[in-house]
């Protein structure tokens, strides 16, 4: 596709800081990957950039420094606070917002006042940023809510890219007394990994005095950590919780393959990649229907309407004692992850970002809110 | 570039990167977050069978003894012990204000610089790079300070709590240390009696206080579905061991959590005897709240002279409220809109008040005026966990 004095259209994927392995750092290789394949020139750019893909992407400098030029369009990807963004803001390129939600500090309190501070810098940048945006891209309703409630204009919805993990040959036997519950996700507050622990201790008092927790995530808010390994040792089930972070992809996909259940009790999730993990792994989820997990996980998830110990612990076990239950659930949660297929939600991407960015032969999705249509049927245009 | 200039045609510079960008919207922030809420009617009978499988499922397991109140209270004493002070787990009376104040409370220190008049701009940014040191320094003191005052309001939050809690029937009371009480008495002794009352009962039937269960049992051995609250830990041992289904509270902590219209019947211990008269009317205020149009209300009231008795002496001396005459409860009951209303002696003097849960009317006679009746009719908070 040629332009009129600017060859191809450029598409420039800035965000904070890029790592390999986590959900954003996946999403926007994939991203490039689709937009490459529209026939776009796509490149990741970040502040910040973990070792492992420094090959991958550019400093976010070189492009914020860069003369604009006509076709290019800046993809931002908000999710947390960045440093930069008045630069951002300034730069008279198109602007595409894709938001992947940012904890409130509400949240954080009482752990570490630092990041509190910035999740709170990264919430008040999603308001300032809506002046700027030509099209703001939420992965999911839950997302585009806040969106539409912080005034951005034209919002729709493209689901995340989640790069199928290379799952080995299942190794569950649920007739072993263990019971292996499974979750995966930072340690930090908002993720609630305590009502957990809280729902373990009854769960093994109640039901399976075996069963195990495995929390898998790196540990973003120190304090919470150490709060979290001081409550499972006083509850008595020190032993049976572990603690796991830096997992390599192959060795996450065999404890998805390997566990009985996927539980959360999160707080806050802007979307919930675990969870479509968890059931592409042939793996029932039982989870709090906080937040965005109810749309997330469809009506593949048992989801509890609190997460007090008890229910938590009685959600586990209505899965775990029920086997046709449980293989129903099985069988729903890969349908439900089907609907995340990362070549249909390529495509659903590269639809949305149609409505500001010509891409040859993709037509633009609707768009999930558009107040300047709606001001037009208000004023009777 | 005509994509880039169209994107911005209704706002000039000033408008979209001007110091508004973030102070016109303070007045916004004013206006409480909406909470999430699944999107169509479908969608929020789905989650609604979920919940109701759910709680029923903790209901029945609760009612077989396998989730004990004292293991609920072991988990709960070590997630709070250890939680750190204004942590975002805790319930929380002022949310709405809270998470608006957390919102706003921040200094961005990088200052926007554009303009729409020729050369500002640059003036701006000039200024600007001159004036970084000072400004970040300014900055970081505040949003320490902003950050800081949101966690020390969260700290303020769970002291009130506390405190709301020791003020209200939740919390502490002297006559709690009590296991041996008229009420409790008269309530093993009218046992019979009030499953006689209640026979044919379908729905849930709650029994607060319940002491040690005795009355509780009998109502589950009639098979109804009962179930007891009691914040005494040694009564509620032993009712544990009865393996009834059971909630560890105080009666206006529980009954502020029941939902509209949920009970088919509600024996009320305890509260009547020795409670202040707010706390009493409030608990008959809430219990035209949980009951079903028609559901029995009882009351199993130790008699009138009870803490006159030498053995209920210590009860007598630590109670705020002295037991009432069945014709002050039949009073309360009809000014408060129950009807039926009916007293009968039991053993030793203590009494049995029975009445029917009438249709609710905006007339509830003179005590509706009450701030406590009122509050008590409201439905409950939000919880947050």
């Amino acid at each position: 596709m040629s332009r009129p004095g600017g060859g191809r259209p450029e598409v420039a994927i800035l965000l904070p800081s890029f790592a390999p392995l986590d959900a954003i750092g996946t999403h926007v290789v994939e991203l490039r990957e689709a937009l490459a394949g529209a026939g776009l020139e796509a490149r990741i750019f970040a502040d910040e950039i973990k070792p492992g893909v420094a090959a991958e992407a550019r400093p976010a400098t070189e492009l914020l420094n860069a003369r604009p030029r006509e076709g290019r369009f800046l993809l931002y990807q908000l999710s947390t606070n960045f440093h930069r963004y008045r630069r951002l803001m300034s730069r008279p390129e198109p602007l595409v917002v894709q938001y992947h939600n940012i904890t409130p500090r509400s949240q954080m309190m009482g752990f570490d006042h630092g990041i509190a501070t910035a999740v709170a810098w990264g919430r008040r940048q999603l308001e300032d940023l809506r002046l700027r945006t030509s099209l703001a891209l939420a992965v999911s309703g839950y997302n585009a809510d806040e969106l539409v409630a912080a005034e951005y204009s034209r919002v729709a919805v493209a689901p995340p890219l989640i790069r199928p993990l290379v799952t080995p040959e299942n190794s569950r036997n649920y007739d072993q007394r263990v019971h292996r519950l499974l979750f995966v996700g930072r340690l930090a507050p908002n993720k609630a990994q305590e009502d957990l622990i809280a729902a373990l201790a009854v769960y093994n008092a109640t039901f399976a005095p075996a069963a195990t927790l495995t929390l898998v995530g790196s540990t973003s808010v120190a304090s919470y950590g150490d709060y979290l390994r001081a409550l499972a040792e006083r509850l008595g089930v020190g032993d049976a919780v572990t603690f796991a972070s830096g997992v390599s992809q192959e060795e996450l996909a065999r404890l998805y393959s390997e566990s009985h259940l996927f539980v959360s009790a999160s707080r806050h999730e802007g979307f919930g990649f675990p969870i479509i993990e968890a059931m592409r792994a042939g793996l029932p989820v039982a989870a709090y229907a906080s937040s965005a997990i109810p749309e997330t996980s469809g009506r593949a998830a048992l989801l509890t309407p609190n997460s007090e110990p008890e229910t938590l612990a009685t959600a586990w076990h209505m899965v775990l004692s029920d086997p046709g239950g449980r293989r129903a659930m099985i069988t729903e949660g890969r349908r439900r992850a089907a609907d995340f297929d990362l070549e249909e939600s390529k495509e659903a991407n590269l639809r949305a970002l149609a409505n500001l960015i010509p891409i040859e032969g993709v037509l633009p999705a609707p768009l999930y809110h558009d107040r300047s249509a709606r001001s037009g049927v208000e004023a009777g245009a | 570039m005509p994509e880039q200039q169209s994107t911005h045609a209704d706002k000039s510079a000033s408008e979209e990167f001007g110091p508004e960008a973030s102070g016109d919207r303070v007045e916004e922030y004013l206006e409480p977050a909406a909470g999430p809420e699944p999107q169509d009617a479908e969608a929020r009978a789905y989650m609604r069978s979920l919940e109701l499988r759910i709680e029923a499922e903790v209901a029945r397991l609760r009612s077989e003894g396998r989730y004990p109140p004292s293991l609920a209270r072991r988990v709960r004493t070590y997630y709070r012990t250890l939680l750190p002070d204004g942590a975002a787990s805790g319930e929380r009376d002022f949310d709405a204000v809270f998470k608006t104040l957390d919102r706003i409370a921040y200094m961005d220190v990088d200052v926007p610089t554009a303009s729409s008049k020729p050369g500002v701009a640059f003036v701006k940014r000039s200024l600007r790079t001159l004036m970084a040191w000072y400004l970040n320094y300014l900055a970081q003191q505040f949003n320490n300070f902003a950050t800081n005052l949101v966690h020390l309001l969260g700290i303020a939050d769970v002291r009130i709590a506390s405190l709301e809690s020791r003020f209200d029937a939740s919390g502490f009371r002297a006559s709690g240390l009590l296991a041996e009480t008229a009420g409790a008495r008269a309530q093993a002794a009218a046992a019979d009696r009030v499953a006689e009352v209640l026979a044919g009962t379908s729905g849930r039937v709650l029994v607060s206080e319940c002491a040690d269960g005795a009355l509780l049992a009998r109502l589950a051995e009639s098979g109804m579905n009962a179930y007891g609250v009691e914040s005494r830990r040694e009564l509620l041992e032993a009712a544990e061991a009865r393996r009834l289904e059971l909630r560890e509270g105080g009666t206006l902590e529980h009954l502020a959590d029941v939902a509209p219209a949920s009970l088919s019947a509600l024996v009320l211990s305890g509260i009547v005897d020795r409670d202040t008269v707010n706390d009493r009317v409030a608990a008959l205020a809430h219990a035209r709240r949980v009951l079903e149009e028609n559901a029995a209300l009882v009351l199993v009231c130790a008699a009138a002279d009870a803490f006159d008795d030498p053995a209920n002496r210590v009860e007598a001396d630590l109670s705020p409220g002295r037991p009432f005459a069945p014709e002050t409860w039949e009073f309360l009951l009809s000014k408060l809109g129950f009807g039926s209303i009916t007293s009968e002696r039991g053993e030793a003097g203590a009494y049995l008040v029975v009445a029917r849960n009438a249709r609710l009317t905006p007339e509830l006679g003179a005590l509706a005026d009450s701030n406590v009746v009122l509050s008590a009719l409201e439905p409950p908070k939000e919880r947050r966990r």
